[in-house]
């Protein structure tokens, strides 16, 4: 019982550095996961828009050197949309309007 | 037992704790922030690409008739505006989003096997169209139109005796700067003549008739900038005291408004354009000896003139002012009237030009009967150059042929006027696009917005919903120049309501969806305010166009599905 108030403080100690550590971790890995969410978004338009452009094949009418099937509109239709941004489950990707 | 110890750990305990909460607090804020802001940014990149794609794809289909569409002009230089109110986040809302931030962007493309598409007159596929796309509503606007001068049963000339003669009400006054005594260079470019400007004596105007003309706008590196009558070849601005009669009338810039202010003489050096009057009527002809150089008259219109044929005289002027409204047209036909009197016999003769400029040897070599319109001239009638050898024998029983008519292609008259200027606003026209402040959010409540609750030890459900369903509706409006009737709905012109009255492939009507769309033309007096006929009679959800202002109020709908909160479902049958 000499060391009852030590182990206490011990034990407390520990549990205080292991419970400021997860939080510590848990902090670093949500700045991580928020500056790639960040990066992600940044380039996402862009990624999907090039991605849609250059993936369109030339046999399909694709952008090529004299390709006598070049078909603008379908190349332009390969990119989709809806794609546009990154589904990060972070912001509302819906669809509210109406219409016209 | 609190002891002094406990109650001190325990402090110390509390202050990390609320320090990691307050900390934490910022850290995620802060990351939240990061998110919010490049989530919008991203929302406007992808914005900015869709415009820039639906321009490249709306001028790629016309030009290779994808899609239902078919070879016109509209789209050569395809112009998007791309309007998207997105779902924003703000700050305190615990049951989503609710509001908005608009997107705005604007992308253009060319496809350019359209390029040098020709335009006739009257041919609506080759008026240029302006994209607008408001939250999925598609709107196209016209930026001219086709319209003849004098309006239609009307001419510039009328017959006096035997011979035709200009209208007083077009060519009576010199205040309205339609008619000049108008000065004739005898060369255009000196030729070895000691004064490059032969004038007319301003006491004796020969026949005492006034010429129609028409202006356009040179700089002042043209040669005709400023002239006097001794002045010497190329002087440019050397001299410039002398006025011929009526001529001054070049240096009133703003003829609409302030017709009488002229530019003092020591400033006109200093400017940068003035108006010069141009012949209302094609060129003259040659002198006889087959040199194109020497014309009667080198600085009328001159559809047929170019550099091959006059290497020292200007270029076609088709680009002038003929509605007096401060901005230029484009003449693309005009026709002329006259007497031809060869042997005593007067014939009326009428002739029309088209311009179109296809290959310099064949618009010269066939240059006034065009294909395209058939007989030009009245049969008996002397062509151009017949006509030149008329007037120079004195067979023509005038002074030959007179502009009647022309047909322009005028860049005010389209939905919207892209040429707007002080002019126009000195005028009061409305300045055509988006009413600067206008844009309104309204929310209208739909549904249920109660809150149901029974009496505790009801047999019935218990079910207590709270819901605030509403619609938000987003307005904005958009000053026209003009109603051409594309936009009504009403107007047997849109296409879309009737497309048997017009050819729907030119794309005439400028309205997305006529089921939703309305149109009215009145202003009511509210509480001595003005209110537009697009609120009234349930029209202030729909998109409408008020005929009376010329606004076109475009409105979206959004569903608000904030707020919903439901509280419970149990049952209270058990309850104690």
């Amino acid at each position: 019982m000499l060391y009852k108030g030590n182990f206490r403080k011990k034990a407390q100690a520990t549990l205080e550095f292991t419970f400021a550590f997860i939080v510590a971790v848990l902090l670093v890995y949500a700045g991580v996961k928020a500056l790639q969410w960040i990066g992600v978004v940044m380039i996402g338009p862009v990624g999907q828009h090039y991605k849609g452009l250059y993936s369109y094949p030339a046999s399909e009418g694709g952008a090529s050197t004299n390709n006598p099937r070049f078909n603008p509109v379908n190349q332009l239709a390969n990119v989709d949309q809806k794609t546009m941004r990154p589904k990060m489950k972070l912001t509302f990707d819906g669809d509210l309007l109406k219409g016209p | 037992m609190a002891t002094k110890k406990n109650i001190k750990n325990n402090r110390i305990c509390a202050q990390s704790i609320i320090e990691l909460a307050v900390l934490g607090a910022i850290f995620f804020g802060l990351l939240g922030t990061l998110i919010q802001v490049t989530a919008s940014y991203s929302d406007a990149q992808a914005t900015q690409l869709q415009a820039m794609r639906q321009a490249l794809s709306l001028s790629a289909k016309e030009g290779m008739e994808e899609d239902g569409y078919i070879k016109t002009k509209h789209r050569s230089n395809a112009s998007v505006l791309w309007i998207e109110d997105k779902p924003a986040i703000a700050g305190g809302e615990k049951y989503g989003s609710s509001s908005y931030t608009p997107s705005v962007s604007s992308g253009s493309g060319t496809f350019t096997n359209n390029l040098n598409y020709i335009a006739d007159y009257g041919d609506m596929t080759a008026l240029s169209l302006m994209d607008v796309y408001i939250n999925g509503q598609h709107f196209s606007f016209t930026t001219a139109a086709y319209k003849e001068f004098p309006p239609p049963g009307d001419s510039y000339l009328e017959k006096k005796g035997n011979v035709y003669k200009w209208k007083d009400s077009y060519c009576g006054d010199y205040g309205a700067r339609k008619c000049l005594h108008y000065p004739i260079p005898t060369t255009f470019n000196g030729g070895g003549v000691a004064n490059p400007w032969y004038l007319w004596d301003p006491a004796t105007p020969p026949s005492g008739e006034r010429q129609l003309v028409f202006w356009t706008k040179i700089p002042w590196t043209d040669k005709r900038f400023c002239y006097g009558q001794n002045d010497p070849p190329d002087h440019y601005c050397r001299n410039i005291s002398f006025e011929p009669y009526g001529f001054w009338a070049r240096w009133v810039l703003d003829p609409v408004n302030a017709p009488g202010r002229i530019i003092p003489e020591g400033d006109r050096r200093k400017m940068q354009w003035q108006w010069y009057p141009i012949i209302a009527q094609e060129l003259g002809c040659n002198d006889g000896t087959g040199d194109h150089t020497h014309h009667i008259n080198p600085i009328g219109l001159g559809f047929f003139r170019n550099n091959g044929d006059d290497s020292k005289a200007p270029g076609p002027q088709i680009y002038v002012d003929v509605d007096f409204d401060g901005h230029e047209e484009n003449i693309m036909q005009m026709e002329e009237w006259g007497i031809y009197d060869p042997n005593g016999v007067a014939q009326e003769c009428r002739r029309h030009f088209q311009y179109r400029w296809t290959d310099t040897k064949e618009s010269l070599a066939a240059p006034w009967l065009l294909p395209c319109y058939g007989a030009a001239k009245d049969p008996g009638c002397p062509d151009k150059e017949s006509l030149c050898d008329s007037q120079r024998d004195g067979a023509l029983s005038n002074e030959g042929y007179k502009i009647s008519k022309v047909w322009v292609m005028d860049f005010e008259d389209g939905d919207i006027a892209m040429s707007y200027s002080t002019v126009d606003e000195l005028q009061d026209k409305p300045k055509p696009g988006f009413v600067e402040g206008s844009t309104k959010v309204v929310t209208h409540t739909k549904g249920d917005l109660n809150i149901a609750q029974k009496a505790q030890g009801s047999l019935a459900d218990n079910i207590s919903v709270q819901k605030q369903d509403s619609t938000i509706t987003i307005e904005r409006q958009i000053q026209l120049s003009n109603n051409t009737g594309r936009l009504d709905p009403r107007d047997p012109r849109c296409c879309t309501v009737h497309p048997t009255n017009c050819n729907p492939t030119l794309d005439a009507c400028g309205l997305p969806d006529p089921a939703g769309s309305v149109a009215c033309d009145t202003t009511d007096i509210t509480q001595g305010r003005e209110e537009s006929c697009c609120y009234k009679e349930n029209r202030h959800l729909s998109t409408c166009l008020d005929t009376k202002a010329k606004i076109l109020y475009v409105r979206t709908e959004i569903e608000k599905k904030a707020g919903h909160k439901y509280k419970t479902q149990q049952s209270t049958k058990g309850f104690p």
